[in-house]
């Protein structure tokens, strides 16, 4: 038998660093390459079964965490457009990061990830991109808080599970975001569009247990339902340097309706890309390098190309409900 | 056809067309008046909306650009048909099409991308009707004004017409009419020309911000009484 399980292969997706960039993989979509070519990992049996570790940590029972965490699954769950659906299996005194076959979260002290405050591990079948376990856990190195408002001295677990279980549905990370650089090297965030920007807000801030447009797209793009395929649109275009497609741009539709931000990349080998799950109506788009967050925290290394201007495309595209707009292309200048 | 053919046939025309009386109605009561014209529709600010990010401040986004949009105004062309019930008062339908614009305006990007103004171009139709009150008495030199007012719907499509943005339409306006050819009898009763200015106040359609926006339009036509 061809089995699920033969070749299955883990994944290690580290996110939300603290301080600096660790390699990782994905974009929008975590994806993986079979032999029927590039295939997203997704769930295919709902619900997704989880189940909570029976430790707590200083601050936080295991009650505590299975309840934030729980919040947290329902913050995806709710999403109307979405069919991914979750159960609490029971608690277990199995870790992450075991191949187990089951889907675990819970505290783990990682010292040597001493940026990261989370992750989350696949197990998958390597044909068909089912995700058939994954794992994800929070550092317990790091102080961690239940606070309904948060607390300035602690990171806020609701916020950083909302994050994983993005990554746990099948959510690369969005650029979506804007930071600085501090002196040690590593990136402070200034703002951002996405829970799952790849960096933390930081302590005391809980403004990631609520999932922004951005979000909300990607994962309806990955189960769609709830009339997501026939009420939202998409953008289709290329960015374009020269003669050559640009590939890596990052590409941010911007409703001049309702404000609503939603981005993807170019990643055709021509520049092309698709921005899906978008509000019918009129659209501008912007086109950057990807710069406010180090590169492997989106690709695997190499090919992304971060040497041109940003620019706005001149034209304003409306995205048609159920369909794709034309294809338009963004010609953007070299540095 | 020459110009100076086409000019000399006009003055023919201008010569043997007499303005109806002053005072008297151009438009026969109970008989259907159609007219044909065009104009111009006023654009208006459709408002402003920033494309901010969240910070870890509760209610103090990050701007990562700021956009303001409008309409352009345009040339419309349009067609009418009504009819006279009383002596003053009538009703008529109406519907205009024209291409505005609709103009985004990009400034104060963050990252220092240069600002522009992103465009693309409508197609806009409004379909409406409402009451005409005739105002003969206050006829002067052969124009004959009157008093309009009512509602409809406004279409808005987007440039690849794949897009449609739905409102309305209420107006209050006026014109005058003026005559330039009457008979008592046969297919044709009456020729003329009208000028119309209106105060369109339209909602929804494309819309930024939630309030009713105000466009004026003014526009001759010919019209034609049967």
């Amino acid at each position: 038998m061809t089995g699920r399980w033969r070749g299955a292969t883990a994944l290690l997706l580290v996110s939300l660093l603290v301080i600096g960039a660790t390699p990782a993989e994905g974009y929008l979509h975590l994806s993986v390459s079979t032999s029927n070519g590039t295939v997203p990992l997704t769930w295919k049996t709902m619900p997704v079964r989880w189940y909570a570790t029976d430790r707590g940590v200083p601050g936080v029972t295991a009650s505590q965490f299975q309840a934030e965490v729980a919040q947290a699954f329902s913050t995806w769950q709710a999403v109307p457009t979405a069919s991914i659906t979750f159960q609490f299996a029971g608690f277990t005194s199995a870790v992450p990061f075991d191949q187990d076959g089951l889907t675990v979260l819970g505290f783990d002290a990682e010292p040597d990830l001493d940026r990261v405050l989370g992750a989350t591990t696949f197990v998958i079948d390597d044909v068909t991109g089912e995700i058939v376990e994954s794992d994800v856990f929070f550092n317990s190195i790091f102080l961690w808080s239940t606070a309904a408002a948060g607390d300035p001295t602690r990171f806020d677990l609701q916020s950083v599970a909302v994050h994983e279980i993005g990554h746990l549905a099948g959510l690369g990370h969005s650029a979506l975001g804007e930071t600085e650089v501090r002196p040690d090297g590593g990136r402070r965030v200034l703002a951002s569009g996405a829970v799952m920007f790849p960096i933390s807000f930081g302590r005391g801030v809980i403004a990631d247990r609520t999932l922004q447009p951005d979000d909300i797209a990607g994962v309806s793009d990955l189960y769609p339902d709830g009339g997501f395929s026939d009420q939202t649109g998409a953008l289709f275009g290329r960015v374009r340097l020269g003669n050559g497609g640009v590939i890596g741009a990052h590409v941010i539709a911007f409703s001049i309706e309702t404000g609503t931000l939603v981005a993807g990349f170019a990643l055709g080998d021509g520049g092309e890309f698709q921005i899906k799950g978008l509000t019918p109506g009129p659209y501008v788009v912007r086109v950057e390098p990807l710069d406010d967050a180090d590169i492997d925290s989106f690709f695997e290394p190499g090919g992304i190309d971060i040497d041109f201007q940003a620019t706005f495309f001149p034209r304003i595209v409306a995205a048609p409900a159920g369909g794709s707009s034309d294809r338009f292309d963004v010609t953007v200048r070299p540095k | 056809m020459s110009v100076a053919r086409v000019f000399a046939i006009i003055v023919a025309v201008a010569l043997a067309w007499r303005p109806s009386a002053a005072g008297a109605q151009v438009v026969p009561l109970h008989r259907l008046e159609l007219s044909v014209g065009a104009g111009l529709f006023t654009g208006a600010s459709l408002g402003s909306q920033n494309a901010n990010l969240r910070t870890s401040t509760p209610g103090q986004p990050f701007l990562l650009f700021a956009s303001s949009s409008r309409t352009s105004t345009a040339p419309i062309f349009d067609l009418r048909a009504g009819v006279l019930l009383t002596h003053r008062y009538g009703v008529e339908a109406h519907a205009a099409y024209g291409h505005p614009e609709l103009r985004t305006v990009l400034s104060s990007d963050v990252e220092g991308v240069p600002g522009i103004t992103a465009v693309e171009r409508l197609d806009q139709y409004v379909i409406d009707g409402g009451v005409v009150v005739g105002l003969d008495e206050w006829t002067i030199a052969g124009f004959h004004p009157f008093a309009t007012a009512g509602g409809g719907y406004l279409r808005q499509l987007h440039e690849d017409l794949i897009v449609v943005e739905d409102g309305g339409v209420f107006y209050v306006g006026g014109g005058a009419r003026y005559g330039l050819f009457a008979s008592p009898r046969g297919f044709v009763r009456a020729i003329g020309a009208r000028i119309d200015a209106r105060l369109n106040l339209l909602k929804g359609g494309i819309q930024i911000e939630d309030h009713v926006r105000s466009h004026f339009s003014v526009g001759g036509s010919l019209f034609v009484v049967f």
